[in-house]
Order: C-alpha cells, then sequence, then structure tokens
C-alpha cells in the first residue's frame, strides 16, 4: 500500500470538498441566478428584469453572509465563553 | 487531444481504497452526528458551527451524483482526464472492478457485471427483472467455477479501462448525458473482455 498516496489523496479531498462548497454556494448560485434573470428578461421584459435582479441582489447578499455570519457568531460566542 | 485514465485512487492499490473508504465513511458519520449535538448543544457558541456543518452536508448530499466535471460543458481539446467524468456511482464500481481484476483475477467485463448487479446499478441498464436475476444467477456461477483466473496489474487494467471508459464516454456525450454512467460501460462492455470463456459466457447470455 502507497501510504504517502493515501494521504495525499485524504488532503486532497478535504481540501476539494470545501472548495466545492464554496464554488456551489458562491459562483453556482451566481450563475444560476443570471440565467433565471435572462429568462425573466426573455419573457416579461426589462422591468421585470431589473425589479428581479433587485431581489435577487438582495437575496444573494443574505446567501452569501450567511455561512461566514455562522462562522463569525461560534468564534465570537466561542471567545465570550472563554 | 490527450486522453488519460489517471487517478490516485486507482493508483494506490485494494488497501489504500478500502483505507480511504473506510475514512470517507468514518468522517461523515462524524460530521453528521457532530452538527446535530452542535445544532441542540446547550452552550450558544456551539450551535452556529452546527448549522454551518449542516449546510455542507445539505450541499454534499445536493451534489451526491456530481461528478468532477461535466461532459457537456467540460469536454474539449487538451487533455482530458477520463475518470473526471465518471459519475461517482460509476467510479465506485469502476475501483471495485478494479479489485476484483487485480486481487482475484476476475475478467474485468464479468467484474463490472458482478459489482453493478451487488450494487443496484444493472437496474438502469437492465430493466427486466426476470432477466436481471437470471443475469446474477449466472454471473455467481460463472464466477464460483472461474476461481482461478490471471490476476492482472493495475497498469494492465488501467489499459483496458482507458479505452473502455473512453468508448463509454463518446457513447454518453452522444445521448447529451453530463456524466459517464454505467450504462454507457454497459453498452461497451465487449471493450472490457480479456478472457475467451468469460467472452463466450457474455455471448451466451445475449450480453454481447
Amino acid at each position: 500500500m502507497n501510504v504517502a498516496l493515501v494521504i495525499y489523496y485524504l488532503i486532497r479531498s478535504v481540501l476539494e470538498s470545501l472548495f466545492l462548497f464554496i464554488k456551489h454556494w458562491y459562483f453556482d448560485t451566481w450563475l444560476s441566478g443570471l440565467v433565471f434573470l435572462d429568462w425573466v428578461d426573455k419573457k416579461w421584459g426589462r422591468v421585470a428584469y431589473y425589479f428581479s435582479g433587485l431581489i435577487f441582489l438582495l437575496v444573494y447578499l443574505i446567501w452569501a453572509a450567511l455561512p461566514i455570519y455562522l462562522l463569525a457568531k461560534g468564534i465570537r460566542d466561542y471567545a465570550n465563553f472563554v | 487531444m490527450q486522453i488519460l485514465f489517471k487517478d490516485p485512487k486507482i493508483e494506490m492499490g485494494i488497501f489504500g481504497r478500502f483505507i480511504v473508504r473506510l475514512f470517507s465513511y468514518v468522517t461523515y458519520g462524524a460530521l453528521a452526528s457532530m452538527a446535530v449535538v452542535l445544532v441542540f448543544a446547550e452552550l450558544v457558541w456551539m450551535e452556529p458551527l452546527g448549522w454551518l456543518i449542516v449546510l455542507f452536508l445539505i450541499d454534499k448530499l445536493i451534489h451526491i451524483n456530481s461528478g468532477r466535471k461535466s461532459l457537456v460543458k467540460d469536454w474539449g481539446e487538451g487533455r482530458i482526464n477520463l475518470v473526471d467524468y465518471l459519475s461517482p456511482a460509476c467510479l465506485a464500481l469502476l475501483e471495485k472492478m478494479i479489485d476484483r481484476a487485480t486481487f482475484l483475477g476476475n475478467d474485468l467485463a464479468i467484474a463490472f457485471l458482478k459489482e453493478a448487479l451487488d450494487s443496484g446499478e444493472a437496474t438502469s441498464f437492465i430493466k427486466d427483472k426476470i432477466f436481471l436475476k437470471k443475469t446474477e444467477k449466472r454471473v455467481a456461477e460463472y464466477l464460483s467455477s472461474h476461481t482461478k483466473g490471471r490476476v492482472k496489474s493495475t497498469e494492465e487494467v488501467k489499459k483496458v479501462l482507458e479505452k473502455w471508459v473512453y468508448e463509454a464516454a463518446l457513447a454518453a456525450r452522444s445521448e447529451g448525458a453530463v456524466y459517464i454512467e454505467s450504462k454507457d460501460l454497459f453498452l461497451k462492455i465487449k471493450l472490457g473482455v480479456e478472457d475467451a470463456s468469460a467472452g463466450k459466457f457474455l455471448n451466451e447470455l445475449g450480453i454481447i
């Protein structure tokens, strides 16, 4: 058994999982939103596009902030606890 | 276009793959337990971290059937590593096939059928339940009567798999599939046949 290869693969898997979580949460969601807005534009025109765009931006900001908020709150509460 | 069939999990051998699988199961089990414990913990600082783990696990669940790269979006010129385009279920199947071929000396095509039948993947390409049961029985009988197969090296197996998976990838792409699935490998199962007896057996079964 190639121990170095197993350790390399395990470390790579962990880092890949974290990277994929960030990619799905931030980039794929943004891209999906743009595709949705494009569909709204074609279906209902520019006014609906801008209105939907504004709502999407607000929702996306909350979405993007959520993991950071949870992490920051956990660390802050832990610091207060200690 | 340079075609590769490369992955550390394929190179590492049967015991290495076992360790990696064990580590994955234990890690995800521990994460799920940790998430539940942290979310319902009395200490204030534990709850947000628990929810963060929940978000991570939900994301993992949503993408449980996603491969690393898409046949539709990412297939192009340059270096193509076929392993990146396999669905996770198909990659798991391939790993077990390689274990069978390198440890037990099973023919790759027979190993594929056996592992697909055991894991339930075979239902995606054998729809007839009666034929499925018959195949299961015949494959088990074949393997019990062919126990002393020639044990293959990882390199030998990789050479066969490279061609087989490449043809399966082309078949999957022609149907607009996003990842290479086990049904695509089944379509090209003839490329996995190495032993004459295995070829004859599959012919009798009506598969090739």
